[in-house]
């Protein structure tokens, strides 16, 4: 449920680390279940981009109560992503990406205690303006 | 004399909610503006800060309950029972979930939180004495495909012989009183890929009460895709139980989900049982609460804005005619 809404159309972007070069690219997307999880029931998550596929490790996921990769997400069970709010997905990709229009999809899977909500979308996005990770900022 | 209340989930108004067009408030005075007195809530969809509800924001909740005219009911709540993904919870753990829950529920100020069937009974009975502690009651969903009326339910009746129905009663889905294939769901099945001809194909075997079984052979003729089938096989779990069996329950119903997907501009549902179902718990002396769940969003959404709003308004001038409210 909720499927067309779960890549958000805003917010995708090159992200610039702490030493000037582009580390990979970031998305925002909207939870396709009717209530907010903890995150240990975030059950799987695949983001396709071109013919390129990123999963666990190469996927950080960031809420406002925590950040973390997608390989540690099954242990985190105090932590949670509430139903109104967008979860931010980094991704490392050396390099980012080129190309100002993106085809972005995502397939996303929780776990209920009833079953498996899957949620799928697929939307062509522009890129925005870069974000820094500075250090001077610190 | 008792009565039958009229409320509503909030569940209902989630399409808005989701959408950020209608906050908590919005809703809670959505369901004032009907003269619905009841609210239900699910904490993990619009209250952010569960499971440690701050007093900041109780303040708020009980202050729109006062500006509105409304009462808390029901909380749901869901026994995550498969938190992590290599092991199920033990009962134990469930236990503390259970307890948890229920605090959520006192704090919130409602008699009652919904478990769901998924919950085992053995963490049920367990939980009784914490249900007292709280003074917040055990209600267990009963929701399609599981039947009022059949033999799944007796060892739930065994444990209200033992341990009485104070602290632990149900919660029938009215989803269960489903009289006929709804028009949106047969819309969308068409706008999947499902024949129109083969649907109505169908819709009309169904009406006929035809054998199913023939029915797949015939549609299969009509050279029937997957997503006929598919049709094919919801109508074929379409579950209508005999309103009747609500006397079965009479005593031990805390609550009424009154579960729709679409209500008609002339404030009748032709997909539920309600014009049955109302004048039965009227007769066992129901006094509690006909609390809306809208769940026909997720049908409709690929293809028509969601006014959940009207929506539910049309419900509750049906629960009026029904209810017998001047």
């Amino acid at each position: 449920m909720f499927d067309k809404y779960i890549v958000c159309p805003y917010g995708l972007r090159n992200v610039i680390d702490e030493h000037g070069s582009i580390e990979g690219f970031e998305l925002k997307i909207r939870i396709p279940y009717y209530r907010g999880v903890p995150l240990s029931v975030v059950d799987s998550l695949k983001i396709t981009i071109g013919a390129e596929t990123f999963t666990n490790e190469s996927i950080r996921f960031t809420v406002a109560s925590g950040s973390f990769t997608m390989s540690e997400m099954s242990t985190v069970a105090t932590r949670r992503w509430n139903f109104d709010e967008d979860a931010t997905l980094k991704v490392t990709r050396p390099g980012g990406l080129v190309y100002f229009d993106q085809r972005v999809e995502v397939l996303i899977a929780i776990r209920a205690p009833y079953g498996i909500f899957t949620g799928h979308d697929v939307k062509v996005l522009s890129l925005e303006p870069d974000k820094y990770l500075a250090v001077a900022a610190k | 004399m008792a009565t039958i209340k009229r409320g509503v989930s909030l569940y209902s108004y989630q399409e808005e909610y989701f959408l950020r067009t209608m906050k908590l408030e919005d809703c809670i005075k959505a369901v004032s503006d009907m003269g619905a007195t009841g609210v239900e809530i699910i904490p993990e969809q619009m209250c952010n800060e569960y499971p440690d509800l701050s007093p900041e924001f109780l303040k708020k909740w009980f202050g729109w309950m006062e500006k509105y005219h409304v009462q808390p009911t029901c909380a749901d709540a869901f026994s995550e029972a498969l938190l992590f993904k290599n092991r199920v919870l033990s009962d134990d753990e469930l236990v503390d979930l259970m307890e948890r829950d229920l605090k959520v529920a006192h704090d919130l100020g409602c008699f009652v939180i919904r478990t769901l069937c998924t919950t085992p009974m053995r963490v049920i009975e367990r939980s009784l004495p914490l249900a007292k502690k709280h003074g917040v009651k055990i209600g267990l969903e009963i929701h399609a495909p599981l039947d009022l009326g059949s033999s799944w339910f007796d060892p739930y009746q065994d444990l209200i012989d033992r341990r009485g129905t104070e602290w632990f009663g149900i919660i029938p889905d009215m989803g269960v009183f489903e009289l006929k294939p709804s028009r949106i769901k047969a819309d969308r099945a068409i706008r999947d890929g499902a024949n129109a001809k083969i649907v109505q194909y169908v819709n009309d075997a169904y009406d006929a009460k035809a054998d199913l079984k023939k029915v797949r052979e015939d549609i299969a003729k009509m050279g029937a895709n997957a997503e006929d089938f598919k049709w094919l096989g919801l109508c074929a779990r379409i579950l209508h139980t005999d309103p009747q069996v609500l006397k079965k329950h009479k005593g031990h119903i805390f609550h009424v989900h009154a579960k729709f997907y679409d209500m008609l501009p002339d404030f009748t549902d032709e997909n539920l049982d309600y014009e049955v179902v109302v004048p039965v718990l009227k007769e066992i002396g129901y006094d509690g609460w006909l609390s809306s769940e809208y769940e026909g969003n997720r049908t409709i959404d690929d293809a028509f804005p969601v006014d959940s709003i009207q929506q539910v308004s049309r419900q509750h001038e049906m629960f009026k005619r029904l209810i017998g409210e001047k």
